[in-house]
C-alpha cells in the first residue's frame, strides 16, 4: 500500500542519502588505507 | 467462495487476504496485477521464498477481472510488534531493509514498511505482503523511509536509549512512534550520533517544518546508489543497537529460586509426564519466564506459545526459539494482556483471542497473579480456563517464603489463598484434577484436564 511520505521526509531522506554517502566514502577509504597500511608492514 | 477480509487486511487498494474453512488466501485486485506480475517475473519472489524470507504462495485461479487468487502457506501462531523481543523486532527491520536492497536489485521498491508485515516461523523473521513491492522509478525517493523510521528504528532506540517499556509506545499507536515524540523522549546526548540525529531528530524537525506547507516542493533526485547508500546506513545502525548490558527483574529468576535440585527437577518431570499424556497440538506455557518448561513442552506439542511480562525474559525465549522452532515467544502482561485494536478494534486481535491451545502452563505464576495483581482465585481460573481445556498449574501456598515476602503487612487481605479455594474455582472449567505435592516444598502442582 503506498503509503503518505511527507514533504519534510523527503527532503530531509534526500540531505541524509548525501551525508551516508560521503560517510560511507570516506569509510571505504580509511579501510583501504588501512588495508595498504596493513599490507606494508606485512611486506616489511 | 465467500471471501470474508481479515480485518486487518482492508487497507491496501493492490489486494487482501481472506481465510476460508482455515486455509489462508490473498486477492491480488487488478490494480496490484502489474506489479505482482513484476515480482514474480523479476525472480525477486521465488529468490524471496527460497531464501524463506517470504510466506510461500500457490497461484490459484486468475478471474475475468484481472484479478489473481494465491493460497497461501498458513503461519500456526501471528504476534505483533508490540509483544516482540528487542532483536525481534530488530531483525523484523533487518529483513526488511534485506528485501529492500533485494528489491532495488530487481529495479523494484518496498511501498511500505510496516511492522506488521512482518511475522516469526521457527524463530525467524518473515515477510507476509506479498502486494508491498513497486516498480522503482528512477531517482524517486524511498516513500516508505519515514514509516521505517516510526516502526523499527525509534523504538529500537528507545529502548536502548531510554528504557525496554518503550516498546509498549507502539501499542498506543499503531502507525509507528511519532517522531516528534521519540525526539523528545531520547537524550540530548544522542544529537551526537549521526544515525540518530538524521533519521530521528531533524526527520522530526523537517516533518514539523514542512507538515503545514501548502507551496509544491521540489523533491531533490535520488539516486538508486544513495537510495543503496542510505539503506545501508539504516542496515548498520539496527545491526549495530543490542540491550545486553540492561537488566530487568526476572531474566535470571532461576538462578535466585528457592527450590530444590530435586523439587526443581521434579516439576520438569511432571511437567513432561503431563505433556506426554494429554500429547497437544499446542502449548501456552503463561510466564513461561527463560522457557525451562516451553522446551519441555515443545517436545511434545505441535506448538507452543511462550509469553512472559519480562522484555529480558523474551529476548532469551527468543534465542530458544531459533533452536526450538516451534516455540513462539511473546512479550505478554497478563494483567493487561494485548488487547483488540485498530479500527473497529477489529485490526488487531487480542492474545487472549489468538491463545486457544490443548494445555495451559503456569508455573510459578498464579500466587503472582493473586497477591501481585490481586487477581480473584476465579479471574485465574477464569483465565486457564479460557485459555485451554487441560492446564498444570503450581499453587505456592501462604506459608511458601516467596508468598511471605509478596504479601508483608497484608496478610489479613489474602485469608482465601488456600488449595481448597483455587480448585473450587477451577471446578467450573474442568472435570478432574489430581494434586502432586512438590518435595522439599511447601508448593503443589494441579493437573486440571478436560471436561
Amino acid at each position: 500500500m503506498y503509503i503518505d511520505a511527507g514533504t519534510g521526509s523527503m527532503l530531509l531522506q534526500a540531505g541524509a542519502a548525501v551525508f551516508f554517502t560521503a560517510l560511507i566514502f570516506i569509510r571505504e577509504l580509511f579501510g583501504l588505507f588501512r588495508r595498504g597500511k596493513r599490507a606494508e608492514k606485512n611486506h616489511d | 467462495m465467500t471471501e470474508t477480509r481479515i480485518p486487518g487486511s482492508f487497507r491496501d487498494p493492490a489486494g487482501y487476504v481472506f481465510a476460508e474453512e482455515g486455509r489462508l488466501f490473498r486477492r491480488i485486485l487488478p490494480a496490484g496485477r502489474e506489479d505482482f506480475r513484476r515480482f514474480t517475473e523479476s525472480g525477486l519472489a521465488g529468490k524471496l521464498i527460497e531464501g524463506r524470507r517470504l510466506v510461500p504462495f500457490t497461484p490459484l485461479t486468475e478471474e475475468k477481472d484481472g484479478s489473481l487468487l494465491l493460497r497461501l502457506e498458513a503461519l500456526p501462531f501471528i504476534s505483533y510488534p508490540y509483544e516482540w523481543s528487542f532483536s525481534q523486532l530488530r531483525d523484523a527491520g533487518l529483513l526488511t531493509l534485506e528485501l529492500m536492497r533485494e528489491a532495488l536489485r530487481h529495479d523494484l521498491i518496498l511501498k511500505d514498511a510496516s511492522a506488521f508485515n512482518i511475522a516469526f516461523r521457527g524463530g525467524e523473521a518473515v515477510f507476509l505482503d506479498h502486494t508491498s513491492f513497486t516498480v522503482c522509478r528512477e531517482n524517486e525517493p524511498w516513500r516508505a523511509y519515514r514509516q521505517f523510521v516510526m516502526h523499527f528504528l525509534a523504538p529500537l532506540v528507545l529502548m536502548k536509549k531510554v528504557d525496554l517499556r518503550c516498546l509498549s509506545l507502539f501499542r498506543a499507536d499503531l502507525g509507528g512512534i511519532p517522531l516528534d515524540l521519540a525526539s523528545r523522549l531520547l537524550p540530548w546526548t544522542t544529537r551526537f550520533n549521526p544515525d540518530i540525529l538524521f533519521h530521528i531528530h531533524l526527520h522530526a524537525r523537517f516533518d514539523r517544518r514542512y507538515s503545514a506547507d501548502t507551496r509544491e516542493r521540489k523533491i531533490p533526485p535520488m539516486p538508486k546508489k544513495r537510495l543503496e547508500n542510505l539503506i545501508r546506513s539504516l542496515q548498520d545502525c539496527l545491526g549495530g543497537l543490542d540491550i545486553s548490558a540492561q537488566n530487568t527483574q526476572w531474566a535470571d529468576y532461576y538462578e535466585h529460586t528457592s527450590y530444590s535440585d530435586a523439587s526443581f527437577r521434579f516439576k520438569q518431570e511432571r511437567a513432561e509426564a503431563f505433556c506426554r499424556e494429554i500429547s497437544p497440538r499446542s502449548v501456552c506455557d503463561l510466564g513461561a519466564n527463560t522457557g525451562v518448561f516451553s522446551e519441555i513442552a515443545a517436545r511434545h506439542a505441535g506448538e507452543v506459545i511462550a509469553a512472559d511480562i519480562d522484555p529480558q525474559a523474551v529476548e532469551r525465549l527468543y534465542a530458544l526459539s531459533r533452536k526450538i522452532r516451534n516455540l513462539h515467544p511473546v512479550l505478554l502482561d497478563l494483567n493487561n494482556p494485548s488487547p483488540d485494536l485498530g479500527v473497529f478494534n477489529e485490526e488487531r486481535r487480542s492474545f487472549l483471542s489468538r491463545c486457544r491451545c490443548d494445555l495451559a502452563l503456569g508455573l510459578a505464576l498464579v500466587h503472582h497473579l493473586r497477591i501481585s495483581g490481586n487477581w480473584t482465585p476465579e479471574q485465574i481460573a477464569r483465565l486457564f480456563g479460557s485459555v485451554a481445556p487441560n492446564a498444570l498449574v503450581e499453587f505456592v501456598p501462604a506459608e511458601d517464603v516467596q508468598v511471605k515476602r509478596l504479601m508483608r503487612g497484608r496478610e489479613q487481605v489474602y485469608t482465601d489463598w488456600t488449595l481448597d479455594h483455587l480448585l473450587a474455582a477451577f471446578r467450573p472449567y474442568y472435570a478432574n484434577y489430581e494434586i502432586e505435592p512438590i518435595p522439599d516444598s511447601p508448593r503443589s502442582l494441579i493437573l486440571l484436564r478436560q471436561k
